[in-house]
């Protein structure tokens, strides 16, 4: 074990190794400008590189979701659990997350640690991300502890912070939330986190993080407050898909072959108009093939928005030609005879 | 040198505006932010007397002696009149018009009958290419439904029948009309036009009936539109109340957010209440309120003649456990209703009610369903009497998950007073604390003989008696049951002045109720001090007919659900001692 640790430090020097073998060049020639010179030139080809990396056509994929490779944790069925299965967040009694099948709860001890949690995702080797957010009140959920994302291991069961993600603006009593959405993406073994943290009635302070596999941020989208995610190959490359916290809207970015944020956002669809209550916010998006399915609730940034089960699930059909989305009406209910 | 420091501060104000562009890029706008004061509107019950308003009331609970209860639409032709009457005897068009639990008639109306739309045209009604169809568009006020019948004239029968729960069909003219009438008569808006109401646009259109909503109430609104110059107003009217619920200017031609009820009260209310303090000055009174993120109305400032009352006075949090499950229940914060805290928020305005021997400031909180169950509503208020006495009243309204609840409102009170000491009645004198404390109000507390249980004054005798409520205020109430917490209000220490999150689980049933991590561990001496009262008052609901206390209920009205609130008032009196 310890002769593994080592050799793991050996290969991080490794990658840093530039450094020492420059250092102990210059000090036997003291050729700075030249040296200078090199570094400018390096970071011109670097920038060049990654401006070329950001203005290559986006591949065209095949149209649809990108999270066919998500995978069950391999406890689940170890504790007895069946294709029935699923991961909550929402039960009105048990805080944090269980594991749900049919009348039967399951909870590690860990996993109720961070408070009340929301979002969930998991990756394709079995990890299970979930991000915390106050439920009615903040007695387990402390604002300074909201704009993280936590891991569960597939093997261990064990819950963990996984990701704390830098926060624009101070925490004041007018926000009580950080993270609130959550998706994975294959392609890239890229998850993707929403949070609003920072943010108030007058300013938008939220971000969107592409996060590696190593908990570590590797693009941002700023000044961007939003919730459910999801993203989806389009006809035109594949792009991150966010529902926005304030409005009933649905808006999109492109990622580039890295899953990086390229470009700037642009508004898919508006869902203002539709549904019982006019104003709900999408709380999570999941995409078919040719369909979007937007999680509609009510949220104002307040406690109550979460605790509300009535949520409307609002259909969109793609129409890759015109690379657009159209709303889906629901049939009305036919009355029969009795 | 001169020209080089004018430069210099104008290269300074270049970077300071740039900076300052760029710090406020993020900053929400909306083209629709209204640059003159939005309104929420009262409804006034001499609206009741408009003729107009009177013969709608009359048609309604003329139809509802009908069975089925459907009010018909005139003005049809002969083909029209037939497929109403048809759909209107359809048992499957007329099934939900009435309360599924009591049978109570509810206010259905015929909407519309019009000829089928091509999208009409479904297996049931393959028939109708063929015949003479009608559809019929029938609105339940009540359930916010819309049912339509499809109806053949020539075989005399309803093919098919579909429902829409939420949904609202095109208003027919007399509503226009009576849509139309309301905003025109309404104060608000001839006060919002200068005087006088010009002729509304919009008021008849699809585009109009769709670009308002009223979200919390789930009733039909529309919204009458007034264009002045550059401007818009609008005003949203509920035409199931039958009242003006508010006025916005908007300007021509954006294309902003629409005008719905829940934005106007939250913005009214988030403009006027939460990002600022207004002062109220009656009856020798001088205060400021304003509503908080999670600590309910708070009042700052009070002074009564002249003389320093309170530092301030909030409602901090509802503590609801349910004797029935152990351990469940909810802390519930009140308060602003857009960015803040509160699990219970303000949707309407605090209100100024006059009484003979007062005045009251009342705030109304409540959950979006009230009063379906786990949906939650409470008062605050603050009662100012003319003689110096003022009362800190809390109130659950219900409904809440079950009829096992006890709500524990947590309120706290600081005096202004620099030098208090605090005593309780013994039966025989006044024993004064020496140092931070709580105590539990019980059947065996004594009291003197004008009711009083504590006193909060300085050495020469200035301040207050504290009379714990008995139910003895005549508001229904029947008893607080309190837990009475003092702690000091230590100068440049936080001790729950600023906004406090919530401070104690739901479901402590002994002291626990949060006060108590201002005194422990080590309890603080507090003669001749600045003092804090905390009282957290111990409500019992109760469902039984008759006796309902901390519950609400649905009941039918003119054909519309209404609300029946049974409170259960709970709170201190404060007695002037000199």
């Amino acid at each position: 074990m310890a002769k593994k640790s080592k050799k793991n430090r050996i290969e991080a020097e490794k990658v840093t190794d530039g450094a020492p073998a420059e250092k102990t060049t210059a000090k036997s020639y003291p050729k700075w400008p030249i040296l200078l010179v090199l570094a400018l030139i390096a970071v011109g080809v670097v920038i060049l590189f990654f401006n070329r990396g950001s203005q290559v056509k986006p591949s065209v994929a095949k149209i649809g979701p990108v999270n066919g490779c998500q995978q069950t944790p391999p406890f689940v069925r170890q504790l007895g659990f069946g294709n029935g299965a699923a991961f909550s967040t929402s039960d009105r009694k048990i805080k944090g997350l269980i594991l749900v099948e049919g009348d039967r709860k399951y909870q590690h001890p860990s996993w109720k640690l961070a408070g009340s949690l929301a979002p969930i995702t998991r990756d394709g080797k079995g990890g299970t991300y979930v991000g915390p957010a106050p439920w009615i009140d903040l007695l387990a959920n402390k604002t300074e502890d909201q704009n993280r994302v936590y891991k569960v291991d597939g093997q261990s069961q064990d819950m963990k912070a996984f990701s704390d993600l830098p926060r624009v603006g101070e925490i004041t009593s007018q926000n009580p939330y950080g993270v609130l959405g959550l998706t994975f993406d294959c392609e890239t073994s890229s998850i993707y986190a929403a949070s609003t943290a920072g943010s108030t009635r007058e300013t938008v302070n939220g971000r969107i993080f592409q996060i590696g596999s190593d908990g570590k941020v590797v693009s941002m989208l700023e000044m961007t407050d939003a919730m459910g995610l999801a993203v989806f190959n389009s006809a035109k490359g594949k792009r991150l898909y966010f529902g926005m916290a304030r409005v009933s809207e649905i808006w999109s970015v492109a990622l580039d072959s890295d899953g990086k944020f390229n470009g700037e956002p642009r508004k898919e669809i508006s869902f203002s108009t539709y549904g019982t209550r006019g104003d709900d916010k999408a709380r999570r998006i999941n995409f078919s093939q040719t369909e979007m399915n937007v999680f509609g609730i009510e949220f104002d940034f307040n406690l109550i928005a979460p605790t509300e089960k009535q949520e409307t699930v609002y259909r969109f059909r793609y129409d890759p030609a015109k690379d657009a989305w159209s709303f889906v009406e629901e049939p009305p209910q036919i009355v029969n005879t009795k | 040198m001169h020209d080089m420091s004018t430069n210099y501060f104008f290269l300074a104000l270049l970077i300071a505006v740039s900076l300052c562009q760029a710090c406020l890029s993020n900053k929400v706008k909306d083209a629709n932010s209204p640059d003159m004061f939005d309104v929420l509107a009262s409804p006034d019950p001499a609206r009741l007397d408009d003729p107009l308003i009177k013969s709608r009331i009359d048609k309604i609970q003329m139809s509802l002696r009908q069975e089925p209860p459907i009010l018909t639409l005139n003005g049809l032709d002969e083909s029209q009149e037939f497929a109403q009457m048809i759909a209107a005897r359809d048992e499957r068009f007329s099934r939900e018009t009435h309360d599924p639990n009591t049978g109570e008639p509810l206010l259905n109306e015929i909407f519309g009958v019009y000829p089928l739309r091509e999208s009409d045209y479904i297996p049931q009604t393959v028939n109708c290419r063929q015949s003479k169809c009608f559809r019929v568009e029938m609105y339940n006020f009540a359930l916010n439904l819309t049912t339509t019948a499809v109806v053949d004239t020539a075989t005399k029968g309803v093919l098919v029948v579909t429902r829409v729960p939420h949904a609202q069909p095109d208003i027919p003219p007399h509503l226009t009309e009576i849509a139309s009438h309301i905003a025109t008569t309404a104060a608000e808006v001839k006060t919002a036009l200068g005087g006088s109401a010009a002729e509304p646009v919009m008021v008849n259109t699809k585009t109009s009936l769709n670009r308002t909503r009223c979200e919390r109430s789930q009733h039909l609104c529309v919204a009458p539109t007034f264009v002045s110059g550059e401007k818009a107003l609008w005003a949203i009217v509920d035409l199931t109340d039958l009242a003006l619920v508010g006025v916005r200017w908007t300007h021509v031609g954006s294309t902003g957010k629409p005008v719905t009820e829940k934005l106007l009260q939250n913005d009214v209310l988030t403009k006027k209440y939460c990002e600022q303090n207004t002062h109220l000055e009656k009856n020798g009174w001088k205060l400021d309120y304003m509503l908080t993120n999670s600590d309910g109305l708070k009042v700052s400032d009070v002074s009564f003649d002249g003389r320093p009352v309170l530092r301030s006075a909030k409602l901090v949090d509802w503590h609801v456990n349910y004797s029935n499950s152990e351990g469940f229940g909810y802390s519930d914060a009140v308060g602003c209703p857009y960015f803040s805290q509160a699990a219970v928020v303000a949707a309407v305005e605090p209100k100024i009610v006059d009484k003979s021997e007062a005045f009251s400031l009342i705030q109304k909180y409540y959950s979006e369903g009230y009063p379906t169950p786990c949906n939650y509503g409470y008062e605050q208020r603050f009662d100012f009497y003319n003689d110096g006495r003022f009362r800190v009243v809390a109130a659950s309204l219900g409904r809440g998950c079950g009829n096992d609840g006890t709500y524990r409102p947590v309120t706290r009170i600081a005096f202004a007073g620099s030098h208090d000491n605090f005593s309780e009645w013994t039966g025989r004198d006044w024993r004064m604390w020496n140092s931070e404390n709580w105590q539990l109000q019980k059947t065996e507390t004594v009291y003197t003989n004008e009711g009083y249980q504590y006193k909060i004054a300085d050495s020469d005798g200035h301040g207050y008696f504290l009379q714990a409520s008995r139910g003895q205020f005549g508001d229904g109430g029947r008893g607080d049951n309190a837990y009475v917490y003092v702690t000091k209000n230590v100068e440049g220490r936080d001790e729950g002045e600023s906004e406090l999150v919530t401070i104690a689980s739901c479901c402590n049933l002994d002291y626990r109720q949060g006060p108590e991590k201002f005194i422990e561990p080590e309890p603080e001496p507090i003669a001749e001090s600045p003092l804090v009262l905390w009282y957290v008052a111990q409500l019992k609901n109760d469902d039984t007919k008759g006796k309902e206390y901390c519950w609400a209920e649905s009941i039918v009205e003119n054909g519309i659900y209404k609300v029946k609130e049974y409170p259960c008032y709970s709170g201190p009196m404060f007695v002037p001692a000199k």
